[in-house]
């Protein structure tokens, strides 16, 4: 196991995999309870194969945040429906969606907010992370392409449909800067080498940007992660 | 809403050098809902390239039938 380059580094990066875990949790029970309410049957296989992707991704950050910071190794618990999200910055998505737009935003701009800061993650000097993170990122990728599916489809729909999702997202945008502001301190991570570029948030900013734009929504990409 | 449906045939293949294989077809408005659509419908294996084309951009000399 590669050692740490700086010895504050479990304690900069323990709540960020704990912030991480609490909100795949989060998405993951979102995706299941959509699974039996999406608007098509493909839909909602597709939610459930996402749905238990996202519940491996907080099994997986949980055992990295037990063997590398909290020193439990096999004695921790494993993440379950149910168990009590912590985090102050997942605390805000704990209430449930209420419509498909908002779902669909909740992917749009939360799911993929997540995909960037493990990408920046993966590509951190911190070694133990790479191949988990990694991994996670690769199966990630398909996420955002549902995601955008998903969103283009409301927005060419008639009546009020497309102004229902502009809303859902006018809605969360600032509630996933929050979230970008209170995972973790990530200025200080880039600091220490730890998160060490600013492509994946860049990516973040690309990614959103031309979909918020048609939409004539105004947002700033997330300072605090550098991008 | 009046936003119709199309089919897409889904190819894939299980390595990078094996010929694309067509698997089926699903139905969506969109490419990007016909891909995930595709890649959680066919997941038997574990392909290396899934791919989805508007069944209406296949060009054949007799009609596509299926």
């Amino acid at each position: 196991m590669s050692k740490l380059k700086t010895p504050s580094a479990p304690a900069a990066l323990g709540p960020l995999i704990l912030g991480l875990r609490d909100s795949k949790l989060i998405l993951a029970g979102e995706m299941t309870h959509w699974m039996i309410r999406a608007p098509t049957l493909e839909t909602g296989i597709a939610l459930a194969a996402l749905a238990q992707v996202e519940l491996g991704h907080a099994q997986m950050l949980n055992a990295v945040h037990a063997n590398e910071f909290s020193g439990e190794g096999k004695r921790a618990k494993r993440v379950v429906f149910g168990d009590e999200i912590t985090h102050p910055a997942a605390l805000p998505f704990v209430p449930r969606t209420k419509s498909w737009p908002e779902m669909v935003a909740l992917m749009c701009l939360w799911d993929s907010a997540l995909a960037s800061l493990l990408e920046a993650l993966a590509a951190s000097s911190y070694t133990p992370l790479h191949n988990t993170i990694g991994k996670m990122c690769e199966e990630e990728a398909s996420h955002w392409i549902f995601a955008r599916g998903a969103a283009a489809d409301l927005m060419a729909r008639d009546g009020r449909v497309p102004e229902a999702l502009t809303e859902a997202c006018r809605a969360l945008i600032p509630r996933v800067q929050r979230w970008f502001e209170t995972i973790g301190d990530l200025s200080r991570l880039r600091r220490e080498g730890l998160v060490p570029d600013t492509v994946p948030m860049a990516r973040y900013a690309s990614r959103l940007g031309p979909m918020l734009e048609d939409m004539k929504l105004a947002w700033r990409a997330p300072a605090a992660a550098g991008a | 809403m009046t936003l119709t449906q199309e089919r897409y045939e889904v190819f894939a293949r299980r390595k990078q050098l094996d010929p694309l294989q067509h698997l089926g077809g699903v139905m969506a408005t969109n490419p990007e809902l016909a891909y995930a659509f595709a890649v959680n419908t066919f997941d038997e294996e574990k392909w290396q390239d899934v791919a989805v084309v508007p069944r209406r951009h296949i060009f054949s000399l007799t009609p596509v039938v299926g």
